[in-house]
């Protein structure tokens, strides 16, 4: 093999794409970009404990808390197979009804 | 009393224009100044309570007549702390893509890959480049990059990042930082008593600033930083509830973590000489205004060890900053690594009432957790810390899971006075064994009379600290853990004092 083949981008040391913006502070991440107008934040609610079963939940003062839009349980969504594929990650194999209503 | 009229006449430097301090509440911080009023959002927040850098930017200060450039975490530093400082955050390094030495090494290098904590890092090493003349050590890197945390680059890169913009350090460079000269336009000022300027300037007296909360006639909230001892005095009995701030490197946690939101808040910052440092005789002063950079040279005189845990806690950011003797002493945590140190010394702590002043010595300053024996309005001056005589040995372990820049599981300090092979007297002291930092006098008083190379004798001796303590069990050790390692660590102490016992130390070498 000749000595003067040189590859163009392999074994080459490569700046990573947003080296420059990284070291200046122009790169911008989720909590440096300004909300949208009226923009809802969410609030996850979570198990105090780590181990139990759930026979319950009573969110009516949630949703009666000032400022709450609206309250998201696993009921809302129509059926488990739709939550089970949101969680398993297509959110465009959601279907179209399913993903707005959260974000109004 | 205060009034609208008076003026706290705060200020800072900021690209080369002087601005006035406005806070909009006293509870302010630093960061959220940057990030949500300034929307320069370079500067990132990370874990909010002082141990990650992603917040680091840079204060300017001229000190002893040369610009120094001290690292600080602005997310746990109140806005009006920067007072008469010059204001470097990462969007001021580079002009025109013209990037600072510093920012290029770190490119060139590999040196981010999230990127996240890169502008903290870049900060740092900035500071770091910008007080040194030239080449560094590795170890001047690591020391620089103690105080923060990289999840994913890994630190080599970072490291030759640093060495290399040093060594090829030129004194022209572009960072339109440095073009501003040597701090022209800054006031000089003392790191440990940066306030003759400005007392000069207003004469004395507190003059909090009022602040306006909507639906409030008129606000008592304040933040003022008085310049005399006087004044800070007479501010504090006529506003006893006023929290009082050093380096706020624990009261930022409170605001940031626990969403307290002190309405009235009293900086030493500016108190003239709060901050000396002076040797009495046998003994050391050590001004409540003191910074821990400042005492670091003084304390590790004393005795290495002592100088060693200084460099364990804390990092160049809470260095620069902490004028936190005080904070550190009058905090009363359970887990401050000096507290130990100084009453094993036999350390005074100097308390002062309006004109009425006392003397506490350290170990009755703390009652229990969270309690210490200072009242409303009171406030600390100083300590002093007594020197090792002749035939005084000293001491000092500091057991954490890293070893930088993390707090004690146990904390070991013993003073012992050996004449001719045995122990005449001893005083030791532990951090995290109890709920406040406490004496082990069972087990000083079993040690007393002993033979240093009476090792079976010793290590029965020893076994009285559990009398001493009954330790806790948390995150960082289990109460068993805690009792055996500071055993082990006290036998180690005085191994190590007795002397031929071989390698005892991983870091932090004695000689």
């Amino acid at each position: 093999m000749s000595a003067a083949v040189k590859p163009a981008i392999v074994h080459q040391p490569l700046p990573h794409d947003s080296a420059i913006k990284h070291v200046t502070g122009t790169a911008a991440y989720i909590d440096d970009i300004l909300e949208p107008q009226g923009c809802l934040q969410i609030g996850l609610g979570l198990a105090s404990i780590a181990r139990g079963r759930i026979v319950g939940i009573d969110l009516s003062a949630v949703a009666g808390a000032p400022g709450v839009v609206r309250v998201i349980t696993r009921r809302m969504f129509a059926a488990r197979m739709i939550a089970r594929r949101l969680i398993s990650m297509s959110i465009r194999s959601l279907p179209k009804n399913a993903s707005c209503s959260i974000l109004k | 009393m205060m009034s609208a009229t008076e003026s706290n006449d705060l200020h800072y430097h900021r690209n080369g224009e002087r601005l006035a301090l406005e806070p909009a509440t006293p509870r302010e911080m630093l960061l959220d100044r940057i990030r949500l009023l300034d929307r320069r959002t370079g500067t990132k927040e990370g874990c909010n309570e002082g141990d990650c850098g992603a917040c680091t930017v840079v204060l300017k200060r001229v000190i002893d007549g040369r610009a120094r450039y001290l690292p600080i975490n602005s997310c746990i530093l109140l806005s009006g702390q920067i007072d008469g400082a010059e204001l470097i955050t990462i969007e001021d390094l580079s002009r025109d893509g013209v990037l600072h030495p510093v920012q290029a090494a770190m490119v060139k290098h590999h040196g981010s890959q999230c990127g996240f904590c890169t502008p903290g890092i870049v900060m740092s090493l900035y500071a770091l480049y910008e007080n040194t003349d030239g080449p560094v050590t590795r170890e001047a890197v690591l020391e620089a990059l103690q105080g923060n945390l990289c999840r994913c680059t890994g630190y080599r890169p970072i490291i030759d990042a640093a060495m290399e913009a040093c060594a090829e350090r030129v004194r022209e460079n572009p960072s339109p930082v440095r073009e501003r000269g040597r701090g022209e336009g800054l006031e000089a000022v003392d790191v440990l008593q940066f306030s003759a300027l400005i007392s000069a300037k207003q004469a004395s007296g507190p003059h909090p600033r009022p602040f306006s909360h909507p639906g409030e006639a008129r606000s008592e909230a304040f933040f003022t930083a008085p310049q005399t001892e006087d004044a800070f005095a007479a501010l504090l009995i006529e506003h006893p509830d006023a929290l009082i701030v050093s380096g706020a490197t624990d009261v930022g946690l409170w605001i940031t973590k626990r969403l307290d939101d002190p309405k009235k808040i009293a900086w030493t910052g500016r108190i003239a000489g709060f901050g000396r440092i002076e040797p009495q005789g046998d003994a050391l002063f050590i001004g409540a205004g003191a910074s821990h950079a400042g005492a670091w040279p003084h304390l590790a005189a004393i005795d290495p060890d002592l100088g060693e845990v200084m460099r364990r806690f804390g990092s160049a950011q809470v260095r620069a900053f902490r004028h936190g003797r005080r904070q550190h002493r009058a905090n009363g945590s359970p887990i401050g690594d000096l507290a130990p140190c100084f009453i094993a010394l036999g350390a005074t702590l100097h308390l002062r009432l309006g004109d009425r002043r006392r003397d506490v010595p350290l170990e009755n300053f703390f009652i229990a957790y969270g309690k210490q024996d200072r009242q409303a309005g009171e406030f600390v001056t100083g300590v002093t810390v007594p020197k090792l005589m002749e035939g005084e040995v000293f001491r000092a372990f500091k057991l954490s899971k890293r070893v930088d820049e993390d707090i004690s599981a146990v904390m070991l300090a013993i003073k012992a006075s050996v004449v001719a092979g045995v122990i005449a007297s001893c005083r030791i002291a532990f951090g995290g064994m109890a709920g406040t930092p406490k004496r082990a006098e069972t087990t000083e008083t079993a040690l007393t009379g002993l033979r240093l190379e009476d090792r079976a004798a010793l290590e029965t001796a020893i076994a009285a600290l559990q009398h001493d303590f009954s330790p806790l069990s948390d995150m960082r050790a289990s109460a068993a853990y805690r009792l055996e390692a500071a055993k082990g660590m006290l036998l180690r102490a005085l191994l190590e004092i007795a002397g031929g016992s071989g390698d005892t130390r991983l870091v932090g070498a004695r000689s």
